[in-house]
């Protein structure tokens, strides 16, 4: 069979545990020589442990990776790299004040006798090297003064060190904009017709049906099924990934929806560098929605509003009446709630119990007259009410939020200002790197607290969300609203991004 | 998934207790260990002289625990508990007026933990830089006051705290108990408590959760001062007099102590009754060592190797 003939790798039967969870299930794969070979899945489907376990930083505890007829058990990523199979991890890891040079042949450098470096060598190997992507002038320059897209290919050139038949990208194009993203996919393009094969890991089913030849789904840990990208439809990816048909968007069936009355309204704002002149207003129940890429100045405008960050200039009116917010302290108690970009490192506290979580910011209140003791059976109550109207997965209250999936977590971080009763929510990219089903939760979510009458702040880059979202858009871009759209009707993707890029 | 998240929820608080459970079943076996090595260890007269001996490092305790809850830690504990000791026996020598000095001592150590808590909080001084300074500026404050000798005070209000015994129990080991059971109530239930922990889990956060994060740490630096002070004080009550270098092995054994109890280094994990534990295993060890006539500077080297040991544990369970 032609098929099988080129297959340079097959796993078999692959377990993965980690306490408790079962993060692979008698997982199996495929890879030919030369494909790409997307692997999808919601989170904690298994694909990062997987492409982890081929690449040296996890061992599997059962099951066979053969690899070019080989089978393999690497107990580092130095040793799978030597063998032929490096991976790109999600998060560079680089060190900023060395040079490309150095951070290529990190851990690997090229010695004389004596454990002295030989310069010159990893010089001379790193041109070579960098030479693939036309980098070869880049090389004696320190990271730091890359971008990210830049020390991403510095990555993929530290696969390329070693005779590299097998390279797996963990969701590499998360960070990029879309003008990387291209250019990643053309250098990918080239690895694979060098005879290199590519495992693709990534939410974004979009991409993969630019780059991918072969797309495999998994869930809970386990192999679902291997498509050609020719051959099937995204719907059908998704609903092998969630094991039901799903209608993302949903529809909007909102009885009231936006009215004519404004809940907040920011003037000529400025502060840092990156927002330059904001002027906007939020009404009443409508969702309003604020596109730009990334590094356009809608975080830095959120976090403004919020009282993080110092505000050089402006005004902002809530309820038409003038406020001062120095801090997220008095935002929060005027009703102004923040979903914030990172829900690990901002949103949400990953050893504390759900409960904990939820009622953080009026916990005070249920201590009042309580001598500062707080009433735990109220807290309890709370905390099991919107954990049922989120959808919340989880065993308890007391659950901790670190043993929670990213799109729980998430609901976490956003319970907590529903609870709260804020009466302008800021969602900052609040479906970044969560899976379809929470995402189709959290737009309806959305609709329905803007139905409640509350004024609903959507930052995203996503352009579908944005489109099948909100009432009304504002773009951004070099830390000016550069466009409104007053209606979200018949707009096309093409329409909005035009002004996002200038 | 509910299930398998059910039981990871399960594995967790388990753990929790099978780790205090174990430092139990340490400080069990090292009474063990001692009582064997030693005819006098394992009685009533050494046991309430180990609880007199850890009842002031254990205040101290309460204090770190709660800073490093906090994802802080200060150094300065010792040198602020001996610096207020030697103020307040001072004071107490030259004009009497005892319970007046208590409080104005207690004042001070708040003071001087408000200064710790406005540098690593406000001015956002690297805490351990911040305390070891500080450390040393009331290490020499000490002896700048008592020109380097112990202050004697042998007035019967100065030393009520340190001697008295309720029916047979000495005075300082209740207060202690007092203490752990008053902070461990208010670390668990009050707004306060959960605000120590919301920080040290994640003070990004808590801040844009609309808490006041720079005004708790200041609060904290302020409250472990304050019971530092305490300590100190309670210790020259008890000896009779205040000793130049009586805090010098607090620092380290009050983070050994907590970090050994379960507290993690990292913030926002643990509790007092583990920071116990942790403080009694230091006091049988010491009381050990001397019992099994070691000579006094091998608890220098117990304690360090303690701590390092403490930590090392504290790493392991969170990989």
């Amino acid at each position: 069979m032609k098929e099988t003939d080129n297959l340079v790798l097959k796993s078999t039967g692959i377990n993965k545990w980690f306490g408790g969870v079962h993060a692979l299930a008698d997982m199996s794969f495929e890879l030919r020589q030369g494909e790409v070979h997307a692997l999808v899945g919601e989170n904690g489907a298994g694909k990062s442990t997987y492409i982890k376990i081929l690449s040296g930083v996890y061992q599997k505890d059962s099951g066979t990776n053969v690899f070019n007829g080989r089978e393999i058990n690497f107990h580092t990523t130095i040793e799978a790299r030597r063998a032929g199979i490096g991976m790109v991890p999600q998060i560079v890891e680089l060190a900023p004040k060395l040079t490309v040079a150095e951070n290529i042949f990190m851990g690997v450098y090229p010695a004389a006798r004596g454990g002295i470096i030989s310069w010159r060598e990893l010089y001379a190997s790193a041109e070579k090297i960098a030479r693939t992507f036309d980098m070869q002038d880049l090389i004696r320059l320190e990271v730091e003064k890359l971008g990210t897209g830049h020390q991403q290919l510095i990555e993929i050139l530290k696969t390329l060190i070693y005779d590299t038949k097998i390279i797996a990208f963990d969701e590499p194009t998360a960070a990029l904009s879309d003008e990387e993203t291209n250019r990643l996919f053309q250098l990918i393009r080239k690895l694979k017709g060098q005879g290199i094969s590519i495992i693709y890991v990534s939410h974004r089913l979009d991409e993969l049906f630019q780059i991918a030849d072969r797309i495999s789904v998994l869930k809970d840990g386990a192999f679902i099924g291997t498509r050609r990208t020719a051959e099937v439809s995204k719907g059908e990816i998704v609903s092998m990934m969630v094991g039901r048909d799903l209608d993302l968007y949903g529809s909007d069936q909102r009885k009231k929806g936006r009215t004519a009355e404004v809940l907040l309204e920011v003037q000529g704002l400025r502060a840092g560098s990156n927002v330059k002149e904001v002027s906007f207003k939020v009404h009443k129940g409508e969702i309003l929605g604020c596109f730009g890429m990334v590094g356009s100045g809608r975080t830095e405008t959120m976090m403004s509003i919020f009282g993080e960050g110092v505000l050089e200039a402006g005004q902002i009116f809530l309820r038409g009446k003038k406020v001062q917010i120095r801090s997220p302290i008095q935002a929060v108690k005027m009703g102004i709630g923040l979903v914030p970009e990172n829900r690990i490192t901002q949103g949400v506290i990953l050893i504390a119990p759900i409960r904990n979580n939820i009622t953080l910011p009026f916990v005070h209140k249920l201590a009042r007259g309580r001598a500062g003791v707080i009433n735990m059976k109220a807290e309890e109550r709370i905390a099991k009410q919107y954990i049922a109207a989120l959808k919340l997965k989880t065993p308890s209250e007391k659950t901790r939020v670190s043993s929670l999936s990213g799109g729980n977590q998430q609901k976490v971080s956003i319970a907590k200002w529903l609870a709260t009763r804020s009466d302008v929510i800021i969602f900052d990219e609040p479906t970044h790197g969560i899976d379809v089903g929470a995402k189709a939760d959290i737009y309806q979510l959305l609709r329905e607290l803007s139905d409640e009458g509350k004024g609903i702040i959507l930052v995203s880059s996503e352009l579908p969300e944005v489109l099948n979202v909100c009432d009304r858009i504002l773009v951004f871009r070099d830390g000016r609203i550069v466009h409104e759209f007053e209606e979200n009707k018949g707009l096309s993707e093409e329409d909005v991004v035009r002004y996002a890029l200038g | 998934m509910e299930t398998k998240l059910a039981s990871a929820q399960k594995k967790i608080s388990v753990a929790t207790v099978i780790n205090q459970l174990r430092m139990l079943l340490v400080l069990i076996g090292l009474v063990a260990i001692f009582s064997i090595l030693s005819p006098h260890f394992l009685s009533a007269n050494n046991f309430s002289a180990i609880g007199l001996t850890i009842s002031v490092i254990g205040i101290v305790c309460i204090g770190q625990s709660i800073a490093l809850l906090t994802g802080d830690f200060d150094l300065s504990v010792g040198s602020v508990a001996g610096f207020c000791g030697i103020v307040v026996a001072q004071l107490t020598k030259n004009h009497g007026m005892y319970p007046l000095m208590l409080l104005l001592g207690i004042g001070l150590g708040a003071l001087i933990g408000l200064v710790n808590g406005l540098l690593v909080a406000k001015a956002k001084v690297n805490a351990l830089i911040t305390t070891l300074g500080m450390m040393t500026i009331f290490q020499g404050a000490t002896f700048l006051v008592s020109n380097g000798f112990a202050v004697g005070v042998n007035t019967a209000d100065f030393r009520f705290l340190g001697t008295t015994q309720l029916l047979g129990i000495p005075l300082p080991i209740i207060i202690l108990v007092v203490l752990y059971v008053v902070f461990y109530f208010i670390l668990r239930y009050t707004v306060f408590g959960r605000y120590i922990y919301s920080i040290g889990g994640n003070p990004q956060a808590a801040r844009l959760s609309g808490i006041n994060v720079d005004r708790m740490r200041i609060w904290v630096f302020v409250m472990l001062g304050a019971l530092s002070a305490f300590g100190g004080i309670l210790l020259a009550s008890r000896l009779g007099s205040a000793q130049t270098t009586a805090g010098n092995l607090y620092p380290l054994n009050s983070i050994g102590a907590c970090v050994l109890g379960g507290i993690a280094i990292t913030g926002g994990v643990g509790n007092l009754f583990g920071a116990l534990i942790g403080v009694a295993i230091i006091g049988v060890l010491r009381s050990g060592l001397i019992m099994v006539n070691m000579p006094s500077y091998y608890q220098w080297v117990a304690n360090g190797i303690v701590l390092i040991l403490a930590v090392y544990l504290d790493t392991r369970r969170r990989h």
